[in-house]
């Protein structure tokens, strides 16, 4: 009788002691799901997020994951809007574009958007063309294709290979600075689907020309260099005496309802003192307005 | 003739025997070789259908290959850089290295859409093939001889937003190399033909040789190799040709080695037959026809001498068992022999003197009155009679008078002579017959008998009986024919003893023909002691 109690006794401990090792790892889970915050999104402010993100892990307390280093297929301004939307209090999540987000789409897609900082779209040649400086005009003829030659902006008697990255056509997007519309491009260009791609081009083709963010362009191993346009260069400076024609905005973006830490990170990236280093390396205009 | 029917039938037995077995290994070899050959015939044919197929997906892969670079977003830009806009070529050279550079092609070359060379420019062989031949892209695989020789290539074309923008072509050499790679195991040889002559194979030194087909054969040096053509999709006739080969010196030589273990098994099968016939021969047919000869000679009256040996077989028993009736035979011939002769001498032996008897005398007289008529002489008849016999019969009894004449008989033998014939003819009468060249040894024989017989009386129980013998000789010449008869001799001989018996006994008269009744004139003479 006294064995068979025992035997009932031991049967239900190990139940229950099963049942709380598996709400322990649940909660465990949960735990480590809410010291999270997921970023994902463009390219260019993912270099921003990362350059700081040891001091933003600082503030807020939360181990911060960031997806968006090259800016490939599934992830780029797409990939920022969808982790946004899937914010959570147990899965704080948020994004970063590099295009403009308009206000339709931000109706639509219940989003806040928070802008980072200006970034200098600098026209890139291959380091093989004597090229400096474009103006404006010539810009838009060679991207155009109605200028061909180099010899014709004062280079060597070499063919202008236009590089393009049309990417967020329906967005307010860095590319529409030189051209407003697609279909102004050259028909004799290549279009490539990132900008990892773009700047290898340009580095592979003595004559070719391309454009990007002052990230890329500081790739040390390509053989690429950013020229003047009318005399100015791509610098944070230039873009706040807006000499440059040619920029893009960075901006976080959230849902409706962000966390008070996504809030304070995205603040700290906005005007805190890591960001500041980091946007004067890379030339980056910091915009201090928290919401838009 | 059963020795010779029984030989003969062995003979037909081991030469059926014989063509059985060499028949059958005729016909096993023939239809081995058949074997052997339509195999290898079919080997060559199945090895030929696989190379083809090793070939065709050797062009599927080439032209996997080729879609692989075309097929490259990258080389279509790097493409359309180089082909649209006018760009060096440098920058796609570079990546189509760094991207497939690792390719197991051996040469490669891209060509513009005006057949310009971008990539590949030091192959100028085949970049000026391909570029001539660009309109025909569709074909997607060709083989072309160049430089480096047969090679197959796959082309496919780049093409960049929708617009053709030139060439892709892969190749693969079809070197000595690759042949091997492709004979491995098949356990033939490859070769590549043209204009009569072997450009590459996989055998060592057969390059340039001429390349003759005779019969689907092909005969390089001593050897002679049965031959297949491969049929390559895209190889017109002014190309080099490929042919695979089985060498069919390899074959004959195996056939040669079998045909010569057929022939050892002929010889060795023939020569077990041929000893089985003659174990066969020398254990049955020679026992048996010794027996048949021994029968014979048995059958014409001779029982000559058998042998015998260790019965290790059922005939060797029944030579045995032949040899020991032969023996039997002999000992109951001898023994048959021995009676006769018994029987014989009963017949012509007087059985208490040991003597001849009449029948003797008859029987032989013939034969010594010839031999004295031939020789030219004379026969003698010397008849002797014991003087009173009966009185001593009477006297002393039957047994004294037997051994009276026993006595008597042994005076006979002492002192006759060794040509003489002697026979009692009657209860005490003796006759000595005999050839001589004239009467007096006969007479002398005679009175030396008388005189012996009177001198030694017979002494018989401590009693000396005296007894003398009366002897009447008679003769006949060989000049009278009328002699000749025994009767005649017997008649005067006893003529003669009586002469003597009358004359008082204990004599010897000899018959003479003037006192003879018959023969009127003889005249008989008397010895007395």
């Amino acid at each position: 009788m006294s064995s068979s109690v025992n035997h009932s006794y031991r049967t239900w401990a190990s139940a229950v002691s099963l049942v709380l090792l598996s709400l322990s790892t649940i909660q465990a889970r949960a735990e480590d799901d809410e010291n999270v915050i997921s970023g994902a999104g463009a390219h260019f402010p993912w270099v921003i997020f990362d350059s700081v993100k040891d001091d933003l892990q600082k503030i807020v307390s939360k181990k911060i994951v960031l997806y968006g280093k090259n800016s490939m297929l599934g992830q780029g301004c797409n990939a920022a809007v969808k982790m946004a939307k899937q914010n959570t209090v147990q899965h704080e999540t948020f994004g970063f574009v590099c295009c403009q987000i308009g206000d339709e789409e931000i109706k639509r897609e219940g989003l806040t958007v928070y802008p980072l900082a200006q970034e200098p779209l600098a026209v890139i040649l291959n380091k093989a063309n004597p090229v400096a400086n474009l103006t404006g005009a010539q810009v838009q003829k060679i991207f155009k294709g109605e200028i061909k030659n180099w010899k014709d902006v004062g280079g060597e008697d070499r063919p202008v290979v236009v590089i393009t990255r049309l990417h967020c056509k329906d967005r307010v997007t860095d590319w529409k600075k030189i051209l407003p519309t697609d279909k102004e491009f050259a028909q004799e260009r290549v279009d490539v689907s990132s900008d990892d791609d773009l700047v290898k081009r340009v580095s592979d083709f003595a004559g070719a020309i391309g454009y990007s963010g002052t990230t890329w362009a500081r790739e040390p191993n390509l053989a690429i260099k950013q020229i003047s346009v009318d005399g100015v260069a791509p610098t944070a400076a230039a873009l706040k005496a807006k000499t440059y024609p040619y920029y893009r905005n960075l901006s976080a973006v959230t849902n409706t309802t962000p966390s008070k830490d996504v809030l304070n990170l995205i603040r700290e990236v906005q005007s805190g003192k890591a960001f500041r280093t980091a946007a004067k390396q890379y030339e980056l205009l910091p915009v201090h307005t928290v919401e838009q | 003739m059963g020795t010779q029917t029984y030989r003969s039938r062995l003979i037909f037995y081991s030469s059926v025997l014989m063509v059985f077995l060499i028949g059958t290994l005729v016909y096993s070899y023939s239809y081995t070789r058949a074997i052997i050959l339509e195999e290898s015939e079919r080997n060559l044919t199945h090895t030929v259908r696989l190379l083809q197929s090793q070939i065709e997906s050797e062009r599927n892969e080439l032209l996997r290959y080729a879609g692989i670079v075309s097929d490259d977003l990258r080389i279509q830009e790097y493409m359309f850089v180089v082909v649209r806009v006018g760009s060096d070529n440098e920058p796609l050279l570079k990546l189509y290295e760094r991207l497939f550079g690792w390719l197991p092609i051996d040469r490669r070359v891209i060509i513009g859409e005006k057949g310009d060379v971008l990539v590949g420019a030091q192959y100028q062989d085949l970049a000026a093939w391909v570029s001539k031949h660009r309109d025909r892209v569709s074909e997607k695989v060709f083989y072309f001889e160049g430089e480096r020789g047969l090679e197959l290539v796959a082309v496919a074309p780049i093409v960049y937003q929708g617009e053709q923008l030139g060439l892709m072509a892969v190749s693969r050499t079809l070197n000595r190399a690759w042949l091997q790679q492709k004979r491995q195991n098949s356990g033939g040889h490859v070769f590549i033909e043209k204009d009569g002559k072997i450009t590459i194979s996989t055998l060592g030194d057969s390059s340039r040789s001429d390349f003759e087909i005779n019969d689907g054969r092909l005969h390089l040096g001593d050897d002679t190799y049965r031959v297949n053509p491969m049929e390559l999709p895209g190889l017109d006739d002014s190309m080099p040709h490929m042919w695979y080969g089985v060498s069919e010196t390899a074959i004959v030589q195996t056939l040669h080695k079998h045909g010569q273990f057929t022939l050892m098994l002929v010889v060795v099968g023939g020569l077990a037959i041929f000893a089985v016939g003659l174990m066969i021969f020398r254990n049955f047919n020679r026992p048996l026809s010794r027996l048949i000869t021994l029968t014979e000679e048995i059958t014409e009256g001779r029982l000559p001498v058998m042998v015998k040996s260790e019965a290790q077989n059922e005939i060797d028993v029944l030579a045995n068992k032949f040899a020991d009736m032969l023996q039997a035979l002999r000992e109951k011939q001898t023994e048959i022999d021995r009676v006769h002769k018994q029987l014989e001498k009963s017949a012509i032996t007087d059985t208490l003197t040991g003597l001849y008897n009449r029948r003797h005398l008859q029987e032989i007289f013939p034969k010594l009155r010839s031999q004295a008529q031939r020789d030219w002489r004379c026969l003698s008849v010397i008849l002797c009679d014991l003087d009173f016999f009966k009185k001593i019969n009477d006297q002393y009894g039957h047994l004294a008078g037997d051994h009276c004449l026993v006595h008597f008989s042994k005076l006979l033998k002492q002192h006759s002579r060794s040509n003489d014939f002697l026979y009692r003819i009657g209860g005490e009468e003796f006759v000595i017959l005999s050839i001589c060249k004239d009467t007096d040894g006969s007479v002398a024989i005679a009175d030396k008998l008388r005189m012996a017989c009177a001198d030694s009386p017979v002494v018989y129980r401590g009693k000396n009986i005296p007894l003398t013998v009366s002897c009447g000789v008679s003769f006949s010449t060989p000049d009278d024919p009328h002699d000749t008869a025994l009767q005649r001799l017997l008649s005067r001989a006893d003529k003669a003893l009586y002469q003597a018996k009358d004359e008082g006994r204990n004599r010897v008269c000899i018959y003479q023909p003037s006192a003879d009744v018959e023969t009127p004139g003889a005249q008989q003479t008397a010895h007395q002691a």
